[in-house]
């Protein structure tokens, strides 16, 4: 059942209940029977009833239960116009003198969601309307009012005074309203177990049903129980109110779902927060199996549980996302769900974006690596197959000419003699060059000591006083020790061959997750005169992540600064 | 004077019949050949030769194998001399080699074998209980001398000292008198804040303890990684 309702229509509703609520209260108060506080009591009730609803009908416009409260406060006051000497007001009092039983009833069993679930609510609902609607209107012809009680003013339908039928017919609708108070019973227990968020609004509803049956079974409670019955139906009102409000979203709430988009937080808590559930699951629908995946705290899959209902909150690009809650939403304002689900859809996606971003990012990073490790894999497989290959039979070489150039020593050929020492000697010259080339290409110090010692190698051989300063270093990866290493070692060979300088500072250092290489010479301050060799080291620092700078002023000297991070995957080791 | 006995260690085959073919000819005699460290030490364990020969590298790893042993028959057969060749020298792996005494050990680079003369007599020497390191190791460690201490002169000497030559020897190859090298000798401790020593060994543990001031640690730094 859509019911929408248009701003007249609820302004009506309200001068409505102004109109017969004011009527009825001045009813009351002039018929004398009724004490003051009895007038308040049932006036706030209805008053009540119609504030509630209209207050409802304007947060859930779909839902029939605003109206239907609405109707519930009309129909106490309506009641109260059989109070009136107006002979007109005092029979159409008459024709509505019990309808604001069924209401009551439709709305407890309506409520929250307006809608009357199952064959048996509907049939009791109607059942309701009929004893308390139909019965007493087919009754009202056979009662003449003004006869029986002096006091009564005519009543205008009367056609005959059949007091033997309105007995019947009240008998009737006694045993009625037995056996229809029996069915709710059972409905409304079938509710509490079904709806463990209703049982506020059962217990008022049952609590007034309870006082009301005392009070009509034991005639000398009546006054209590029928007060008590009517602080009930009071506060029956003031708690679905009360529930709206509480669900009513804060502003802080929706700030601090926005505030979400801005960094990783914990969404679950925080809409848990909003929607004032602290029970709530997110939900991810699974395309494959095509079911919901709720998972609590702990990422573990859990089955929804009895009174729980699932509320799509937005959908992504894998489809919906929806949160579990135990509480009722029927009556949150729509708006709140709809931020919600922005806030969710946005953060989601969000999060997936950053997620491809960080795997693109750690993708490059391995393939930088990769990279790094095979120049130098090649490098090492050179160094070893100079040394342990050619540098090896040139020596076994050289010695051979050197037993050879012994041996013409003692038998006197001093021109062969001169000639094989000559060409010893430029072998040995060979020999020591191709040591420190195969050195330059990868020193076997950095493979086996790590930085530290490759550097205070490299700085051992070079004629030039450099100074080291460095920290106790651990050993790092070996795309990261070899980087470090030649950025050194470039530094110093600019230092010596372009910068004319006389000195040269090496500082190693390691903060949290990066390396720091300076390499500060003092020489005329060279900025692009070293050539391709630091361009091809400033790739090479790239493709780890770091980054490479060097500052040349003439008179201040060249600095070389590098940094690489060895942080994780890179120090893996 | 009986022959010194020899085992050489190098898995280059070429190379060690090479030395073998030197050492052999200045009367050595070769008591064993080989290619790899656990060989070489059921060989030193049998023949107890008066020097070991070693290449740094051999296989498995071909990093640090053959130093490693050399240090270890260092402390396990005193008696023998332990020479260690490698491709190229670093200072960081003298502490390896030269723990508590530099009696009987040399560290020199491989293409020294052709100075025939000079290598036999440094190999002479560490079989004798002398020590030998190459010249290029004493470079290196002196030329970090910032303060600048020592003459051109002196370092020459301090280079030979740390060759294992005796002042005598040292007389001879510089061309000059006695009492000239032993003052330098004497200047040269001084200058270095170092206890003139009268063993010569002990004095060339004492240059080289100066001039590279070893920690444990770096020490360990100095260890091939672990293989994983």
């Amino acid at each position: 059942m859509g019911v929408t309702h248009s701003r007249a229509v609820l302004w009506g509703l309200g001068a409505a209940g102004v109109v017969l609520g004011t009527t009825a209260a001045v009813l009351k108060a002039a018929d004398g029977s009724h004490p003051v506080p009895d007038v308040v009591l049932t006036t706030s009730a209805g008053a009540l009833f119609v504030a509630a609803g209209l207050f409802a009908a304007v947060r859930v416009r779909a839902n029939p239960c605003g109206p239907l409260m609405v109707l519930v406060g009309l129909a106490l006051f309506a009641e109260d116009l059989q109070l009136s000497q107006d002979p007109v007001v005092f029979t159409a009092g008459l024709l509505v003198a019990h309808v604001s039983t069924p209401l009551v009833l439709h709305l407890v069993l309506a409520f929250p969601d307006g809608r009357l679930e199952g064959r048996a609510p509907r049939a009791l609902v109607a059942a309701t309307y009929i004893a308390a609607v139909v019965l007493p209107a087919v009754g009202t012809p056979f009662v003449d009012w003004a006869g029986r009680f002096p006091a009564k003013p005519d009543n205008l339908l009367l056609i005959v005074d059949a007091p033997g039928f309105t007995t019947g017919l009240l008998w009737t609708m006694n045993a009625c309203g037995l056996v229809i108070a029996a069915g709710v019973l059972v409905a409304l227990l079938r509710r509490w177990r079904a709806r463990p968020a209703l049982r506020p609004v059962l217990v008022m509803a049952l609590a007034g049903a309870a006082c009301s049956a005392v009070a009509a079974a034991i005639e000398p409670t009546y006054a209590v129980a029928i007060a008590a019955y009517k602080v009930a139906f009071c506060l029956w009102p003031l708690t679905f109110t009360l529930g709206i409000v509480r669900t009513a979203p804060r502003a802080a709430d929706l700030t601090n779902l926005l505030l979400a988009l801005r960094g990783e937080v914990d969404l679950r808590e925080l809409l848990a927060r909003t929607l004032h559930d602290r029970s709530l699951r997110l939900g991810e629908w699974d395309p494959v199996t095509r079911t919901w995946q709720f998972r609590d705290e702990n990422g573990e899959l859990v089955t929804s549980a009895p009174g729980e209902r699932t509320v799509t909150l937005a959908w992504s690009e894998n489809g919906p996302i929806a949160a579990v809650l135990r509480r009722d939403t029927t009556w949150d304002d729509p708006r709140v769900l709809e931020a919600a689900g922005t806030v969710v859809r946005l953060v989601t996606e969000h999060q997936r974006k950053l997620d491809a971003d960080r795997a693109r990012l750690a993708e490059a990073r391995r393939t930088g690596v990769r990279l790094v490790e095979l120049a130098d894999a090649e490098r090492q497989r050179v160094e070893r197959d100079l040394h342990d290959g050619a540098q090896q039979r040139l020596v076994v070489v050289a010695l051979g000419l050197r037993m050879a150039q012994q041996r013409l020593d003692t038998r006197g050929d001093p021109e062969l003699a001169e000639l094989l020492a000559s060409t010893a000697d430029g072998l040995d010259a060979a020999i020591v060059e191709l040591r420190d080339l195969a050195r330059g290409i990868h020193p076997v110090a950095l493979t086996q000591g790590g930085l530290v010692p490759a550097v205070t190698a490299l700085i051992e051989r070079t004629p030039l006083p450099v100074e080291l300063a460095s920290p106790t270093l651990p050993r790092f990866l070996p795309p990261v020790e070899a980087t470090a290493y030649f950025v050194v070692a470039e530094a110093i060979t600019n230092a010596l061959k372009h910068s004319g300088a006389t000195s040269v500072t090496v500082t190693l250092d390691l903060d949290a997750d990066r390396l720091h290489i300076r390499v500060c010479d003092n020489g005329i301050g060279v900025l692009n005169g070293s050539g391709s060799g630091i361009a091809g080291l400033a790739d090479r620092v790239r493709a780890l992540e770091g980054h490479l700078r060097v500052e040349g002023n003439s008179g201040v000297g060249t600095a070389v600064h590098a940094t690489i991070p060895v942080g994780d995957p890179l120090c893996a080791t | 004077m009986r022959d010194l006995t020899v085992v050489l260690t190098d898995d280059a085959a070429l190379f060690r019949e090479a030395l073998a073919g030197v050492l052999g000819r200045a009367g050595f005699r070769i008591r064993a050949q080989l290619g790899d460290a656990a060989a070489a030490r059921a060989a030193i364990a049998e023949h107890r030769p008066d020097l070991a020969v070693f290449d740094i590298r051999l296989p498995p790893t071909h990093t640090l194998e053959g130093l490693v042993a050399a240090a270890e028959i260092r402390e396990s057969h005193p008696d023998t001399g332990v020479l260690v060749l490698s491709q190229h020298l670093e200072t960081r792996l003298l502490r390896m080699l030269v723990r508590s005494s530099s009696r009987g050990v040399g560290y020199l680079l491989k293409e020294r074998v052709t100075g025939i003369q000079d290598f036999v007599d440094a190999a002479r020497r560490v079989a004798t209980g002398g020590c030998a390191f190459d010249p290029e190791v004493v470079r290196a460690l002196t030329r970090g001398d910032p303060l600048g201490r020592l003459s051109e002169r002196e370092h020459e000497i301090l280079s030979l000292i740390a060759q294992g030559r005796s002042n005598m020897a040292i007389c001879e190859q510089l061309r000059l008198t006695k009492k000239t090298v032993e003052s330098h000798v004497r200047s040269i401790l001084l200058r270095l804040d170092l206890h003139p020593q009268p063993d010569d060994h002990r004095r060339v543990l004492a240059v080289l303890e100066y001039l590279r001031p070893w920690s444990e640690e770096a020490y360990r730094l100095a260890l091939p990684p672990p293989r994983t």
